[in-house]
This record gives C-alpha cells, structure tokens and sequence, in this order.
C-alpha cells in the first residue's frame, strides 16, 4: 500500500521535471488553434484641416511590422517603419481636381507629406489615394465639416469660471473644446447630439489675468470614429483593429477650426 | 387534458390528506440545527432528510405508535418514540448528541443514507465543510475549494473571476443565507469575504436550479451561516503575519444565540518592500432567536478592500533609467455590504411560511494605470514622449429585497412551494480612459418574480416541476422560465435529468483586456432589453462503487440563446450610452464530467475529469464567425485527497491539471495614432495586430499543493492554548506552487534578440505556517 501510495508522486515529480523550464528560458509556447497571417499593409494618419492657413493639411504613413522585426531595432537603430516614398493624392469630388501631397520632413511633425497650396474647403467631399509598389493601394474619402459657430460675445469669464454655449453642427460628428489661458490648458470632448446647444463651463485653477484663447474642433465622422476608439496594451488580447481607409489600415478625415480670443477675468 | 392533470396533481394531495410528522434536528450541545440527519421510521421504508434548516417531514403515518431513528455520521444514533393520532404533528426540535467520529478517514461526502441520493440536487457540488478546515490549502476559504469542483474553470492566477460550465462570469450567483452578495471576494485573492469560521455549509448548483433560483443563468454558491452555540462561549483565533482572524459564538439568552467574527489582514512584505498599502477586511454578524415555533436571523457584513499598488515603488531597487520611467499598477477601493433578517415559520406541521428582507451593497472605484515616459530626440525641441495610459471603472450596487414564501408538505411525498420577491436594485457606472471625462449613469429597475415548485416522489422517482416568472421594469413584460428535473433510482444506481431556461437582468463588463487583471465584475442592467437567456439541458449517473465510495458522471449542454458583450472598450467608445456599447450574441457550452469521491480505508477526497467545449458567436467578431469563448478548457483533471496519518493529523494534496485558455495571438504591430488639434500633430502607440481572436491555446496548466494539519498534544504551542483556556491548538502547514519550475503563462511578452518569453506570476514555491487554537 505504502509503495502504490508513492507511484503517483513519483509521476508528478516526473512529469515536473519532463516539463520544467528555468526562469532564463522562453518557457513553454502556445499550440496553434487557427493559422493567422501577417497583414503587411500601408498605415495612413491623413488629417485635412480647415483652419484658413496652408500646409496645415498633412499625411503620415507607416507600415506593419511584425515582432520579429524588432529584433531590427536591438541591433540596429535606423529602423523605423515609416513609409517615405508613397505617391499620395487628394481629390476633390466636387471638380476633380488633383492635390498632389508629398514628402517633406516638417521641424515639428518629422516625416509627413505635405501641400503648400492646398487649403480645404468646407462641406466639400475629397478623396484620398495612397499607393506603393511593394503595398495595396489605400483608398478613402472625407467631407469637411463646416467651421463650428462660435460667438466670442457669448463667452463669459467671472473668476476662475469661463463660459459660453457651443451650438452643435449635423456634419460634425465629434467636437473637442480647448480653453487655453496663461493658467490653465483645458479640455472638454463631446460627441455630437443632434444639432443641441451644449452649455459649455471651464473651471481655472486661478482666474485667468490675461486674455483666455476658446478653440473649437469639429471632427468629421472618420476622425471621429477613430480617435474615440481606444486599445489595449495588453498582449495576447483581441482588439478589433480600427480602420476607415480601405485596402491598409489607419484613418483619412477632416477637421474644421474656428477660435476666439477674449478678455480675462475683470 | 394536460390542464385537467396538472389541476388534478395539485388537488390530490388535498383529498388525500392523512398525518405528517415534521420537526427540526438540532445539535444537543450547540443548539445549530444539522442538516442531512436520516430519520426513519422503524419497520417501514418511510423516511426523510433534514434540508438546510435542519427541517424534516415525514409522510403518511398511520395512527398509534411509531418509532423514528435518528442517523447522522457526526452524531450518535438515536430512536424517538410517538404517538400519533389522525392529526399532523410538530414535534419542535429533536437534539442529538454529537460522536466521536468511527471513520478511519476524513469524510468529504457528507451523509450518506438511504434517502441522500434521492434528495440531492442535479449537477450539484455539496462538499462537507470539514474538507475546508482539513486542507490547509484552501485557507478555509469557500472559494479556493470551488476550484476543485470539475464544473469550475479559473481565469488567470490573480484574479478571483470563475467560469461555470461555459458561462460568463457574470452569471455566477453567490448567496450568503438567502442574501445576494455581489463580487463576494476580495480583490487579488481567491479569497472569499466570508470568515470561513462563520460557514455552516457549502452548495454549489451549477445547474438545473430549481425555481426558487434566479437571477444568475450559471451557477449558484449558496452558503450557509452558523447560528452560534447555546451553552457557552465558543471561537477560535488565528493570528498571523498577515493579520488577524478571529471567531466567537456564544448564548445571549435562552432560545438566542449570536456570533461575531473579523478578519484584518494586510500583507507586510509589499508593505515594507514596496511601501505599498493594502488592506483587507471582513466582518460578519448574526442573532439568532426563536419565539414559538418561529426561527429569527438578523445577519450583517462588511467587507473593505484597498489596494494601492505602483510597480515604480520596486525602482528604488534597479539602477536602469527604465525602472524609473517605467510604472504599472492599480488602485482598487471597495466596500461590501449586507443587513437582512429572516424568518421561518412553521404554521402548520406542514406548512411553512419562510420570509426575507434584506439589503445589499456594493461599491468599487478601481484604476489601472502604465505610465511611460521617454525622451525623443529625433527632431527639433527634445520633446518628451509621455503615455499615460488609465482606465477607471466605478461601479455601484444597491439591492433592496423582500421575498417570501410558503411550503406546503402534503401527504402524497409532495412538497409544493409558492413563492414571491421583490427587488429594487439601483446600479451607478461609471467608465474613464486616460484623462478624458467619463460618463456617469445611475439607473433603478425593479425585479419582480414569483414561482411553484412542485416536489413529488412516486416511489424510486423524484420529479420536480418548477415554473417561475420574472419581470424587470421599466418593462411590464412578465417571462417565463420553465424547470423540470428527474431523478430515478434503480439497483443503486440513480439516474438524473434537468432542463431549464434562465433569465438573467443585469450583464457584467468584461475588462479582461483592459485591466491588468479583472478582479471584479462590474454590473449594468437590462433595462428594455431582452435578458440573458440560456437553456440547460443536463444527463447523469450516479451510484455507489463501493459503501464508502461514490462516481457519478453528468453530461450537459448549454445553449446561451441570447449573451452581451459588454466590453471596457467598446463602452469607452460609446461615450453617451452604456446601452449602445451592448452588442447581442449566443453561444453554446457543452461537456461530461466525470468524479469519483469517497473513502477508501484512511484516504479520502474526489479525482475528477472534465471534457468541454464553450463558443462565441458575435456579429461585430471576425463577421459573426462562431470562435472559442475565452473560458474553455478542453481537459480539466482535479484531485483532493486526504490522509489521516494519525488522528491529530492529516496530511493532504490538491492537483490540477487543466489544459490552457484560448487567447489571441498577435501578428504584427500598427501604430495607432493620436491627434493634438491645438499643435496640429500626431502621436502614436504600438497597437497589436489581432485579426483572428483566440488563435492559440496556451499551454496547460499544472498546480500541486500539500499541507499538513496537526492537533497539538504538548510543547509551547499546547501550553499556550491552555494559557488561554483552551486544549485545542493545532499547527498546519501548507506548501504551494511545488512545480514551481513548471510554468503556468499569464502572458508573453515580446523581447527582441530573445523571442517570446512566458510570464508566469510565481517562480518559486510558497511555505505557509499556521497556528490556530479554538475555544
């Protein structure tokens, strides 16, 4: 009895042993349920913006990489996935005509492609064409949202509170209002409801002394949709990867701009 | 024709009315009521079973003289004479005097008789509590023993979340006395809230529930509270080097008794090491009294979690610049808590109006965070890239209940139950990433249900009919939900069959791939929309191999008709409505299990198998593709096992060996950018590229502990329990994580020039020393 009771732990101090790994080694892997490929695709951050100046408009590409490619970057630290020779074109729907976009590299924004004429007009529809010989040309289209109203006789500062009412547009589909004075940065991020007035109020830490800057951005449905979408940084968990362009990944939408300055607090 | 039976088998009994015995089994020297006391009637084959309040009725007696025998294995056997007229009978409460145990082994099974089997529920896991206070292991703790149950699969290893049979977490049920306990477990830990000290009994059904069950579609914990001791002061107390566990029972007055317990526990080596605060706490109450032949409870708890825990604190420790840009962590504040007072009446000898009314609560404000900061030097101005990373969930619960119900025993082996509740349960959310604003929603619905149970045993068959009736407004829509089980015993061998539908209101959010680790579920009812709906259809054996020897084999099949996904992300996105984050889906869960449990000679315990499969199917998933839910386990083998080397001790193993959950395996890398409108430029953060969710298995899983418990008969520890006023003292200890050079992955990690690293919570074995002395 005393032997048969040994017989099941000498198999567990066994199988421990078969199956060990030191803490120095990988440890044991996963076993394939489905076979998954590797999407090697064009990565587009295209932002046209109405703001009344030019080159405010820009592209950003990059492509996907896969983990190993990291292995890269430990003993080589040029590599960088950004895509620097992509034939980029807008156009607008509206006449057809071309803006070509190309590459520059900007003090502030690094490697983008860039427009020194193009200026975007609101509530026109534009379309967006990114191509490459070694990837899938990257397609999409974006309307400009029109410019927010916003009344700078509407604002009101008393102490550390500023306020106003935004009045929301159909074709806006996500609105970001930044209150910036010599005290504070603040924002405040809303989605659209339907063309409702929102009552807007910032709270300073100190009532701002000087003058106090209100912007207002309306986003159009592709950004929109894109930056209120969020990710894990967490591995080995599903995260639907968030897309607006077709034929690669990222996102191509339009941004419009309006903003005022006002007196401080009295 | 099927109206005229049903109206005949409810009006039969009363037609043939004839005398019942009824009556409570208590404990001679405690006073607690014993449930599974075998009373028979000697000379016949009648018979019955105490239930969970130690309630017995026995049926059809005739007139004239009768004697019953009273059998419990922890108890001495008794007889009691009667004399019966025509009438039904109340014989108030029957002592029995407790006995020294026979059994050369612990026993895991609890009583055995010859009406046990028929009694006990479909696809339950009852387990005697004194498993709990025999395997060090478990700590004493409700939840480390469900992990053992071949029903139960466990998330990763630091988080308390369980699944039943291919259920969502969300849609486990945990009852303390009748009283729904949210998140009853404190957060990091497979550590019930409950004082293990203040258990009476364990049932976990995880499945085919009766019809006075709802609420929850998977699994209901129900646990039982001790009702103190009616002759003196009774506890035990456990001091450690994480805190302080302690237990009194005691006499208030004649027919009341009372008992208090308290844990403290803060664990000192993160403290000291990593200045970081913990704290866990737990207190649980209860009054007991009877006046004439009604039973009183008043319980109470409290339950406070706080953890505060920043992984930059371990920098002090590293010279790397990295461990000082670097931090992860959480801050998790909860509180838990429950007042209720019950009654139990016995109007008649056969009829019995129980009540309930409680109130409980649930609040939890909990942050994950990965901060990362770096200097960027590739262009102009050396500007610093900062990740902040956060979420934050708030959630509340308000439950405020009342419920009643009346059983009435009949002659005819029938037991009908009618019952009613009434819910108003108020829920807070509250859901943020990063430093953006979150959007808070308070909402109160209220659930309204009532329910028959029909009990009828026809000789060596057991039916149960069930029929219960829900609604949660503001909807006025009443849904049905329909129970029927069997159980059939024949030769020794009892065959078991359950079908059911469940609804369930309120769906829990899955922050699994949002937090570190999900500790808690987080819950969002359904109001104007459809609820949880699943089907349980449920085949099993049972029987004896040998007297002291049990196997029993279940197969189930579960069809989640309608499941949410209600996910940390999708929420986030849907700033303005919870409601809109829901995504409707089904699934299915299917499985045979497996166990044997028993004694044999001085060692006892159960060894387990279970083979399952559980699916997903939701339409915004791989475009609608059905996929592997996230808590399937293929294989799933668990063993507890006992030895009593000697009376004073007991040496025990728990194994498992479960194959590993299927997780998303990533590809490749996107960046995912952000725009800063007011300079007008981008950021971006490395996004996994996820296109196939669960694609791999991870590898199996392997867990082996031992502990060994011994009552002390001398030295230091011996003399200071009789310091103390006592002679019981006992010293255990307990080793976990022996295949410490097996891995368990939680995760892989990616290093380059290296390859994918398996990242395990624990790379070393964990000795424990316990004292403990009971008075």
């Amino acid at each position: 009895m005393k032997k048969a009771g040994l017989y099941p732990v000498v198999m567990l101090l066994v199988l421990a042993v078969w199956t060990c790994s030191l803490p120095h080694e990988p440890g044991p892997q996963p076993s394939t349920i489905v076979e998954t490929e590797f999407d090697s695709a064009l990565n587009v951050f295209g932002v046209l913006r109405l703001d009344g100046k030019i080159n405010s408009s820009f592209f950003y590409i990059e492509r996907t990489y896969q983990y190993q490619e990291l292995d890269t970057i430990a003993w080589d630290e040029s590599f960088i996935p950004i895509i620097t020779n992509a034939t980029v074109s807008v156009r607008r729907l509206s006449d057809a005509k071309d803006y070509p976009f190309t590459y520059e590299l900007d003090s502030l924004r690094g490697e983008i492609y860039t427009c020194d004429y193009f200026i975007p007009t609101a509530e026109e529809t534009y379309a967006l064409t990114v191509s490459h010989d070694d990837f899938r040309t990257v397609t999409d289209t974006t309307t400009v949202p029109a410019v927010p109203a916003l009344d700078a006789d509407s604002v009101i500062v008393w102490g550390d509170m500023v306020y106003f009412q935004q009045r929301t547009a159909a074709d806006v589909y996500l609105y970001d209002i930044i209150m910036l004075s010599s005290e504070d940065s603040l924002q405040y991020r809303f989605q659209n409801r339907d063309g409702a007035t929102i009552p807007i109020a910032f709270q300073s830490t100190a009532p701002p002394e000087e003058s106090v800057d209100i912007q207002v951005y309306g986003y159009d449905a592709n950004l929109a949709e894109y930056l209120t979408t969020t990710i894990t940084l967490k591995p080995q968990t599903y995260n639907e990867t968030v897309t607006t362009v077709t034929g690669g990944y990222g996102v191509f939408g339009s941004v419009s701009v309006a903003a005022v300055t006002v007196p401080g607090a009295p | 024709m099927r109206r005229l039976a049903a109206i005949l088998l409810l009006i039969l009994p009363m037609v043939l009315q004839a005398a019942n015995v009824s009556g409570y089994v208590a404990d001679a020297e405690t006073g607690e009521t014993i449930i599974g006391v075998n009373i028979i009637v000697e000379g016949t084959d009648n018979g019955a079973t105490t239930d969970v309040n130690g309630f017995f009725v026995i049926r059809r007696l005739p007139p004239g003289e009768a004697t019953l025998r009273l059998s419990h294995i922890a108890y001495s056997e008794q007889t009691r004479t009667i004399r019966l007229d025509s009438e039904d009978l109340f014989l108030e409460t029957i002592p029995l005097e407790p006995a020294v145990l026979q059994s050369e082994a612990i026993v895991v099974t609890g009583q055995r008789g010859n009406l046990i089997q028929k009694d006990m529920d479909i696809a339950s896991f009852e387990i005697s509590p004194q498993v709990l206070r025999e395997v060090p292991q478990f700590n004493k703790d409700v939840f480390q023993l469900i992990k053992y149950s071949p029903s139960v699969t466990i998330g990763d290893r630091i988080s308390p979340i369980y699944y039943v049979r291919g259920g969502d977490p969300g849609e486990n049920l945990v009852q303390l006395d009748g009283m729904t306990i949210y998140n009853p477990q404190h957060a990091l830990s497979m550590s019930a809230i409950f004082n293990p000290y203040a258990i009476k009994n364990i049932e976990m059904l995880v499945g085919g529930f009766d019809a006075q069950y709802g609420g929850r579609n998977s699994s209901i914990l129900y646990i039982t509270s001790r009702e103190g001791h009616q002759e003196k002061v009774q506890g035990e107390f456990r001091p450690s080097s994480s805190g302080l566990v302690g237990a009194i029972e005691f006499p208030v007055r004649d027919k009341t008794t009372a008992m208090v317990s308290g844990r403290f526990m803060s664990d000192l080596t993160p403290r000291i090491l990593m200045g970081m605060p913990n704290l866990m706490a737990d207190f649980n109450g209860a009054l007991q009294t009877t006046i004439g032949r009604t039973r009183l409870r008043f319980s109470a708890f409290y339950a406070r979690d706080y953890i505060d825990y920043d992984f930059i604190r371990l920098g002090i420790y590293f010279k790397e610049e990295f461990m000082r840009n670097y931090s992860t962590g959480f801050l998790t504040n909860t509180n838990n808590n429950a007042v209720g007072l019950q009654t139990r009446s016995v109007l008649t000898p056969n009829l019995v109006l129980e009540t309930h009314l409680y109130h409980s609560g649930f609040q939890v404000d909990n942050k994950n965070f990965i901060k990362f900061r770096a200097q960027d030097t590739t262009y102009e101005g050396n500007v610093d890239v900062v990740l902040n990373y956060e979420t934050r969930v708030i959630n509340e619960v308000s439950d405020n209940t009342v419920k009643a119900s009346l059983s009435w025993f009949t002659t005819l082996n029938q037991t009908v139950k009618l019952g009613v509740e009434h819910n108003d349960i108020t829920f807070l959310n509250d859901a943020g990433i990063f430093s953006l604003p979150s959007f808070s929603t308070e909402l109160t619905s209220t659930l309204q249900a009532w329910y028959l149970q029909d009990r009828v045993e026809l000789g060596p068959l057991l039916v149960k009919l069930g029929l219960r009736n829900t609604r949660f407004s503001p909807e006025q829509v009443w849904r049905q939900e329909p129970r029927a089980s069997l159980a059939l015993e024949l030769r020794g061998v009892t065959l078991k069959a359950a079908w059911g539908r469940y609804h369930q209101y309120v769906t829990a959010m899955n922050t699994q791939d949002a937090e570190l680790s999900q500790f808690l579920d987080y819950y969002y009812p359904l109001r104007h929309m459809e609820p949880l709906t699943s089907i349980h259809h449920i085949l099993g054996l049972e029987g004896r191999i040998t007297d002291q020897l049990d196997y029993s084999v279940t197969a189930y099949y579960k069809d989640f008709t309608n499941l949410y996904r209600f996910d940390y992300f999708n929420t986030i996105a849907s700033i303005y409505s919870y409601e809109a984050a829901l995504e409707q889906g089904e699934g299915e869960a299917a499985g045979v299990e497996f166990m044997l449990k028993g004694e044999a000679g001085r060692i006892s315990g159960w060894i387990s198998y279970a083979l399952s499969r559980s699916t997903r199917r939701y339409a915004s998933i791989q475009q609608g593709k059905t996929f592997l839910y996230d808590g399937d386990q293929t294989h799933n083998v668990k063993t507890v096992l006992l030895y009593q080397v000697t009376q004073d001790i007991t040496a025990s193993t728990t194994f498992q060996l479960t194959s590993g959950f299927p997780k998303t395996w990533e590809t490749g890398i996107v960046s995912h950018y952000a725009y800063n409108p007011v300079s007008n430029t981008y950021g971006l953060f490395p996004e996994y590229l996820t296109p196939v969710k669960n694609n791999v298995r991870f590898p199996p899983r392997m867990d082996w502990e031992i502990g060994w418990k011994k009552q002390l008969r001398g030295g230091f520890g011996y003399q200071l329990a009789e310091y103390l006023g006592t002679d019981q003292a006992y010293l255990t200890l307990t080793v976990r994580n022996l295949l410490f050079l097996r891995r368990n992955p939680y995760m892989y990690f990616y290093l380059p020039g290296y390859g994918y690293y398996a990242y395990d919570i624990s790379y070393f074995p964990s000795v424990q020393v316990g004292y403990m002395i009971k008075f």
